[in-house]
Protein backbone atom coordinates (compact mmCIF):
# COMPACT_ATOMS: atom_id res chain seq x y z
CA UNK A 1 0.00 0.00 0.00
CA UNK A 2 3.13 2.33 1.12
CA UNK A 3 4.78 1.33 -2.17
CA UNK A 4 1.37 2.56 -4.20
CA UNK A 5 1.10 5.70 -2.70
CA UNK A 6 4.82 6.37 -3.05
CA UNK A 7 4.75 5.18 -6.37
CA UNK A 8 1.18 7.94 -7.23
CA UNK A 9 3.53 10.69 -5.44
CA UNK A 10 6.33 9.90 -8.24
CA UNK A 11 3.82 10.11 -11.40
CA UNK A 12 2.55 12.83 -9.79
CA UNK A 13 5.93 14.58 -9.13
CA UNK A 14 6.22 14.38 -13.04
CA UNK A 15 3.33 15.29 -13.87
CA UNK A 16 4.08 18.06 -12.05
CA UNK A 17 6.84 19.06 -14.28
CA UNK A 18 5.27 17.62 -16.84
CA UNK A 19 2.68 20.53 -16.59
CA UNK A 20 4.66 22.99 -15.84
CA UNK A 21 7.54 22.87 -18.19
CA UNK A 22 5.00 22.54 -20.82
CA UNK A 23 2.47 25.26 -20.15
CA UNK A 24 4.99 27.72 -20.97
CA UNK A 25 6.17 25.75 -24.42
CA UNK A 26 2.64 25.77 -25.50
CA UNK A 27 2.52 30.06 -24.46
CA UNK A 28 5.45 29.85 -26.79
CA UNK A 29 4.12 28.18 -29.81
CA UNK A 30 1.52 31.35 -30.28
CA UNK A 31 2.34 34.71 -31.11
CA UNK A 32 1.46 36.79 -27.91
CA UNK A 33 3.32 39.59 -28.65
CA UNK A 34 -0.10 42.00 -29.63
CA UNK A 35 -1.73 40.63 -26.29
CA UNK A 36 -2.35 43.23 -23.78
CA UNK A 37 -1.92 42.36 -19.69
CA UNK A 38 -5.02 41.55 -19.23
CA UNK A 39 -4.70 39.66 -22.57
CA UNK A 40 -2.19 37.90 -21.05
CA UNK A 41 -3.90 37.21 -17.91
CA UNK A 42 -6.86 35.72 -19.89
CA UNK A 43 -4.41 33.38 -22.12
CA UNK A 44 -2.87 31.99 -18.86
CA UNK A 45 -5.94 31.16 -17.21
CA UNK A 46 -6.90 29.46 -20.27
CA UNK A 47 -3.95 27.10 -19.76
CA UNK A 48 -5.30 26.33 -16.39
CA UNK A 49 -8.61 26.08 -17.50
CA UNK A 50 -7.77 23.68 -20.37
CA UNK A 51 -5.58 21.61 -17.48
CA UNK A 52 -8.52 21.20 -15.39
CA UNK A 53 -11.08 20.35 -18.21
CA UNK A 54 -8.54 17.50 -19.08
CA UNK A 55 -8.53 16.02 -15.37
CA UNK A 56 -12.42 16.43 -15.27
CA UNK A 57 -12.53 14.19 -18.03
CA UNK A 58 -10.01 11.62 -16.60
CA UNK A 59 -11.55 11.75 -13.53
CA UNK A 60 -15.03 10.70 -15.09
CA UNK A 61 -13.72 8.33 -17.37
CA UNK A 62 -11.81 6.43 -14.38
CA UNK A 63 -14.97 6.19 -12.62
CA UNK A 64 -16.81 5.06 -15.71
CA UNK A 65 -14.14 2.29 -16.39
CA UNK A 66 -14.76 2.08 -12.43
CA UNK A 67 -11.12 3.36 -11.93
CA UNK A 68 -12.41 5.87 -9.50
CA UNK A 69 -14.64 6.05 -6.25
CA UNK A 70 -17.41 8.04 -6.69
CA UNK A 71 -16.38 9.52 -3.65
CA UNK A 72 -12.79 10.54 -5.15
CA UNK A 73 -14.33 11.66 -8.82
CA UNK A 74 -17.02 13.85 -6.68
CA UNK A 75 -14.29 15.70 -4.57
CA UNK A 76 -12.04 16.29 -7.73
CA UNK A 77 -14.78 17.59 -9.51
CA UNK A 78 -16.20 20.03 -6.95
CA UNK A 79 -12.42 21.20 -6.49
CA UNK A 80 -11.94 21.68 -10.20
CA UNK A 81 -15.68 23.47 -10.25
CA UNK A 82 -14.08 25.72 -7.63
CA UNK A 83 -11.13 27.00 -9.54
CA UNK A 84 -13.34 27.39 -12.64
CA UNK A 85 -15.82 29.91 -10.42
CA UNK A 86 -12.77 31.38 -9.14
CA UNK A 87 -11.03 32.05 -12.77
CA UNK A 88 -14.81 33.19 -13.81
CA UNK A 89 -15.10 35.55 -11.11
CA UNK A 90 -11.61 36.85 -10.94
CA UNK A 91 -10.08 37.67 -14.21
CA UNK A 92 -7.48 39.60 -13.02
CA UNK A 93 -6.61 38.32 -9.38
CA UNK A 94 -7.60 34.31 -10.33
CA UNK A 95 -4.26 32.83 -9.56
CA UNK A 96 -3.87 33.73 -5.81
CA UNK A 97 -7.37 32.54 -4.94
CA UNK A 98 -7.55 29.70 -7.31
CA UNK A 99 -4.41 28.40 -5.27
CA UNK A 100 -6.03 29.59 -1.50
CA UNK A 101 -8.99 27.34 -2.50
CA UNK A 102 -6.77 24.67 -3.36
CA UNK A 103 -4.69 25.38 -0.48
CA UNK A 104 -7.76 25.02 1.96
CA UNK A 105 -8.97 22.18 0.02
CA UNK A 106 -6.42 19.92 0.39
CA UNK A 107 -6.55 20.80 3.90
CA UNK A 108 -9.76 19.79 4.53
CA UNK A 109 -9.97 16.10 3.16
CA UNK A 110 -10.26 13.12 5.65
CA UNK A 111 -7.31 11.28 5.98
CA UNK A 112 -8.60 8.37 3.35
CA UNK A 113 -9.29 11.05 0.35
CA UNK A 114 -6.00 13.09 1.54
CA UNK A 115 -3.86 10.03 -0.23
CA UNK A 116 -6.07 9.52 -2.89
CA UNK A 117 -6.55 12.70 -4.18
CA UNK A 118 -3.84 14.62 -2.59
CA UNK A 119 -1.70 13.94 -5.46
CA UNK A 120 -3.91 15.48 -7.91
CA UNK A 121 -4.51 18.46 -5.77
CA UNK A 122 -0.76 18.96 -5.85
CA UNK A 123 -0.79 18.78 -9.50
CA UNK A 124 -2.90 21.30 -9.85
CA UNK A 125 -1.45 23.74 -7.29
CA UNK A 126 2.10 23.30 -9.15
CA UNK A 127 0.57 24.31 -12.62
CA UNK A 128 -0.72 26.97 -11.17
CA UNK A 129 2.41 28.40 -8.82
CA UNK A 130 4.56 27.77 -12.41
CA UNK A 131 2.21 29.96 -14.33
CA UNK A 132 3.73 33.77 -14.49
CA UNK A 133 1.34 36.05 -14.69
CA UNK A 134 2.20 39.55 -16.48
CA UNK B 1 -5.95 6.00 -7.05
CA UNK B 2 -4.47 3.08 -8.77
CA UNK B 3 -1.47 2.68 -11.56
CA UNK B 4 -4.78 2.38 -14.65
CA UNK B 5 -6.25 5.33 -12.91
CA UNK B 6 -2.70 7.66 -13.00
CA UNK B 7 -2.75 6.63 -16.50
CA UNK B 8 -5.50 8.04 -17.56
CA UNK B 9 -4.74 11.30 -15.79
CA UNK B 10 -1.62 11.38 -17.45
CA UNK B 11 -3.04 10.47 -20.81
CA UNK B 12 -5.60 13.81 -19.86
CA UNK B 13 -2.58 15.98 -19.49
CA UNK B 14 -0.28 14.66 -22.67
CA UNK B 15 -3.74 15.46 -24.72
CA UNK B 16 -3.65 19.27 -24.30
CA UNK B 17 -0.21 19.40 -25.49
CA UNK B 18 -0.80 17.24 -28.17
CA UNK B 19 -3.49 19.14 -29.17
CA UNK B 20 -1.96 22.38 -28.89
CA UNK B 21 1.19 21.25 -30.73
CA UNK B 22 -1.33 19.70 -33.67
CA UNK B 23 -2.53 23.72 -33.83
CA UNK B 24 0.10 24.80 -36.06
CA UNK B 25 -1.73 28.14 -36.13
CA UNK B 26 1.27 31.03 -36.31
CA UNK B 27 -1.07 33.88 -36.02
CA UNK B 28 -0.86 36.43 -33.82
CA UNK B 29 -3.56 36.24 -30.94
CA UNK B 30 -6.03 38.75 -29.85
CA UNK B 31 -7.19 39.81 -26.95
CA UNK B 32 -10.70 38.97 -28.50
CA UNK B 33 -9.35 35.35 -29.29
CA UNK B 34 -8.00 35.07 -26.09
CA UNK B 35 -11.17 36.42 -24.05
CA UNK B 36 -13.43 34.60 -26.10
CA UNK B 37 -11.52 31.01 -26.02
CA UNK B 38 -11.34 31.28 -22.10
CA UNK B 39 -15.14 31.77 -21.88
CA UNK B 40 -15.78 28.92 -24.32
CA UNK B 41 -13.41 27.01 -21.91
CA UNK B 42 -14.87 27.39 -18.19
CA UNK B 43 -18.63 26.83 -20.09
CA UNK B 44 -17.44 24.04 -21.24
CA UNK B 45 -15.67 22.79 -18.09
CA UNK B 46 -18.88 24.24 -15.90
CA UNK B 47 -21.14 22.33 -18.40
CA UNK B 48 -19.26 18.96 -18.15
CA UNK B 49 -19.32 18.92 -14.25
CA UNK B 50 -22.56 20.06 -13.77
CA UNK B 51 -23.71 16.81 -16.66
CA UNK B 52 -22.01 14.52 -14.51
CA UNK B 53 -23.38 15.51 -11.33
CA UNK B 54 -26.98 15.44 -12.76
CA UNK B 55 -25.89 11.89 -13.84
CA UNK B 56 -24.69 10.71 -10.85
CA UNK B 57 -28.19 12.62 -8.69
CA UNK B 58 -25.71 14.90 -6.93
CA UNK B 59 -26.33 18.33 -6.12
CA UNK B 60 -24.43 20.77 -7.87
CA UNK B 61 -21.81 22.03 -5.27
CA UNK B 62 -22.49 26.51 -4.37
Amino acid sequence: MKLRIRATLLVAAFLSLLVVAGAPACAAHRDTSQLSVQGHKDYTADQVVKVVNDVTTSAITASRAGKLKDNDERMILTINKQVLDVIASNPTNWKELALSALKNARQGLPPAQAASIGPYLDIVVNVLSGMRLP
Amino acid sequence: MNAETVQILVNGVLAILARHAASGNTTPLTNEEVHAQLMADLQDGQSAIAAEFAAKGWPLPE
